[in-house]
């Protein structure tokens, strides 16, 4: 019933095989991503750059107490007023969240290659290349896996 | 109580794990079984009788607050349009895009720009910097983009301008920041350290059309020399001082090339760069590009291109989609400029390369108009009035998009690739987060043994 709800979104542009292929070699080194956890630290860095904006270097000016244009991770903003929340921001300003929770190198992916995603590269990299598929501008309809 | 409009539910990589996300308020949560019937449990509820089950279950109040089911009186179009207008009104700091040149050593196929030669002259430095004296608020921030033309053609004006408008801003008490977008050529070591050893350079973007058999023939130098080898060789050399982000333009005819390209990178030594997909698109009337893709195909590619780099070692750069606040670009920000070699501010990059004359304003001082007026044209921008973007689920997060492309369509906005590749997006995220708390799981025994 929630699959077929409101909101569900099953396309992907990435051709299960791929997937499969990458699942396959999670298992070689054992590793289990079905764990059902977010990285609360990176969600709270992404939700803390409200404006979307992101530079890896600019961290050094957020510091506690300096989150001009911060969004509290703990606000629900989802009404205009903050009257209609049941979960407002009144207990929760940007001191108290402390920006420095960001981190430049959490956030930034490209600067903070995990050893586990070393390990899975090398475990993928075993596959012939054959096995992988080529980019393309198919349109998303590869069938959703996991329903 | 009613449900959000912008709910994304959708499966994990990882089989039995699902993903919620809400649009509106960016909260991000990964659900298993038990948790998947506890979200269909709780808007089944609000769908048959307006109200949560009784009693409400733990991760039911979560999604109660975190804004996937909201009080009957909650206008969320009210709240886009209201994190627009408000956020705009908030903003303080000086955002600065400065072409030192509009003049260019490349031929690119698809430039959106009419290049000319001029360049920035000692004049019209000082007329920059008066008029950032001007309006530079104390306490607050200044961001520069050294754009063109190509800006280390002229270098010489970032030599100058750089260390000064940094000490304006340590001055007035103000944050500082600048990064550089450059096709590559000219970022020779010695100026790559000069960039750095400016305080708050972020990164140097520089553009690699795939593999070189299509790098070469979409951005040769005006002499019609291949371009690839050079750039990436001083690419290894600035990655030395600077943080490199690689961006790769992409339409129909160098898709084909990616994989190479990040062959090229890894063989150099450079798969710790940041990589990313631009869209070639008809900005402007000068760009000559026929093999454009549509946006559902563009979102298409750049899915598989972030699976493919994660598949060989680079980080993805997967970020969770965020809820917008505020300006949306440069164009409608109204204290964001572009500001001219000869003396013009612009509105947007698109605009950048054209004569002084043309432009809504100039940053000498004793010129008319000012800054005030440049801005009249976005002043009225109204992010909601799309009427098709009013139905959209990912309207938080782009509000129209590019304002330049969405005022050439009435009914809709520029559509971002969240648009089409939202599931993905949430999936990536979740596949480079689960890499980064493996890691840390397997951290903790250690830590425990250190303690103990």
């Amino acid at each position: 019933m929630t699959e077929r709800g409101a909101g569900y979104d099953s396309k992907s542009a990435i051709d299960p095989r791929d997937i499969a292929n990458m699942l396959d070699a999670m298992k070689q080194i054992g590793l289990d991503i079905s764990v059902p956890a977010v990285n609360e630290e990176a969600r709270i860095g992404n939700v803390l750059y409200a404006n979307g904006g992101c530079d890896p270097h600019d961290c050094s000016g957020f510091k506690p107490g300096s989150c001009s244009g911060v969004t509290c991770p703990t606000k629900s903003s989802a009404c205009p007023t903050e009257a209609c929340s049941t979960k407002v921001c009144a207990n929760h300003t940007c001191q108290s969240v402390s920006c420095e929770k960001v981190s430049c190198n959490n956030y930034h992916h490209w600067e903070s290659r995990t050893s586990t995603h070393g390990a899975l590269t090398a475990a993928m990299s075993s596959l012939p290349a054959e096995s992988w598929s080529q980019l393309s501008s198919r349109p998303l309809s590869a069938p959703d896996r996991a329903t | 109580m009613k449900i959000s409009a912008y709910n994304c539910l959708t499966s994990s990589f990882a089989p039995g794990k699902h993903l919620a996300f809400n649009a509106l308020t960016g909260a991000f949560l990964s659900l298993d079984h038990e948790r998947l019937d506890d979200y269909a449990a709780l808007l089944a509820s609000i769908g048959a009788t307006g109200c949560p089950p009784d009693p409400v279950r733990p991760f039911q109040k979560t999604l109660i607050e975190n804004g996937f089911v909201i009080p009957d009186e909650c206008d969320e179009q009210a709240e886009i349009s209201n994190r627009y207008h408000g956020g705009k009104a908030a903003s303080r700091g000086l955002g600065l895009t400065i072409a030192p040149t509009i003049t260019c050593n490349f031929g690119c196929s698809y430039c959106f720009q009419n290049h000319s030669n001029t360049r920035m002259d000692d004049a019209r430095i000082e007329d920059l910097l008066t008029f950032v004296e001007a309006r530079l608020e104390a306490g607050t921030s200044l961001n520069v983009t050294w754009f063109g033309g190509e800006p280390l053609g002229a270098f010489d004006v970032i030599e100058k301008l750089a260390p000064r408008l940094h000490a304006l801003a340590m001055e007035r008490d103000c944050t500082f920041g600048h990064s550089i977008i450059t096709n590559g050529y000219l970022l020779t070591e010695p100026r790559a350290a000069f960039l750095a050893s400016v305080p708050g350079f972020g990164d140097a973007q520089v553009t690699l059309d795939g593999a070189r058999k299509h790098h070469d023939v979409r951005r040769p130098t005006l002499a019609g020399k291949g371009t690839f080898d050079r750039i990436l060789d001083n690419l290894v050399a600035a990655a030395r001082h600077i943080p490199i982000l690689v961006r790769v333009n992409v339409d129909r005819r160098n898709i084909d090339g990616l994989e190479e390209l990040l062959d090229a990178l890894v063989e150099r030594g450079l798969r710790n760069v940041g990589v990313y997909l631009g869209h070639v698109w008809h900005y402007t009337d000068e760009v000559g590009a026929t093999d454009i893709l549509t946006k559902e195909e563009f979102a298409a590619i750049e899915t598989q291109f972030k699976f493919l780099k994660f598949r060989k070692g680079f980080a993805i750069g997967a970020v969770l989609p965020q809820p917008k606040r505020g300006a949306l670009c440069s164009a409608d920000s109204s204290n964001s400029f572009v500001l001219g070699p000869g003396g013009g501010i612009f509105n947007c990059w698109n605009e950048a390369h054209q004569d002084a004359r043309q432009a809504p304003g100039r940053y000498s001082p004793a010129t008319e108009p000012q800054p005030s007026d440049v801005k009249q044209q976005w002043a009225q921008y109204e992010p909601s009035a799309k009427p098709e973007c009013r139905s959209c689920h990912v309207a938080p997060l782009c509000m129209t998009g590019c304002p330049w492309e969405a005022a050439k369509v009435t009914e809709r906005g520029d559509c971002i690739s969240a648009r089409f590749n939202l599931a993905d997006q949430l999936r990536l995220y979740d596949l480079e987060q689960s890499m980064a708390l493996a890691d840390k799981a397997a951290q903790r025994p250690a830590d425990a043994a250190e303690t103990s």
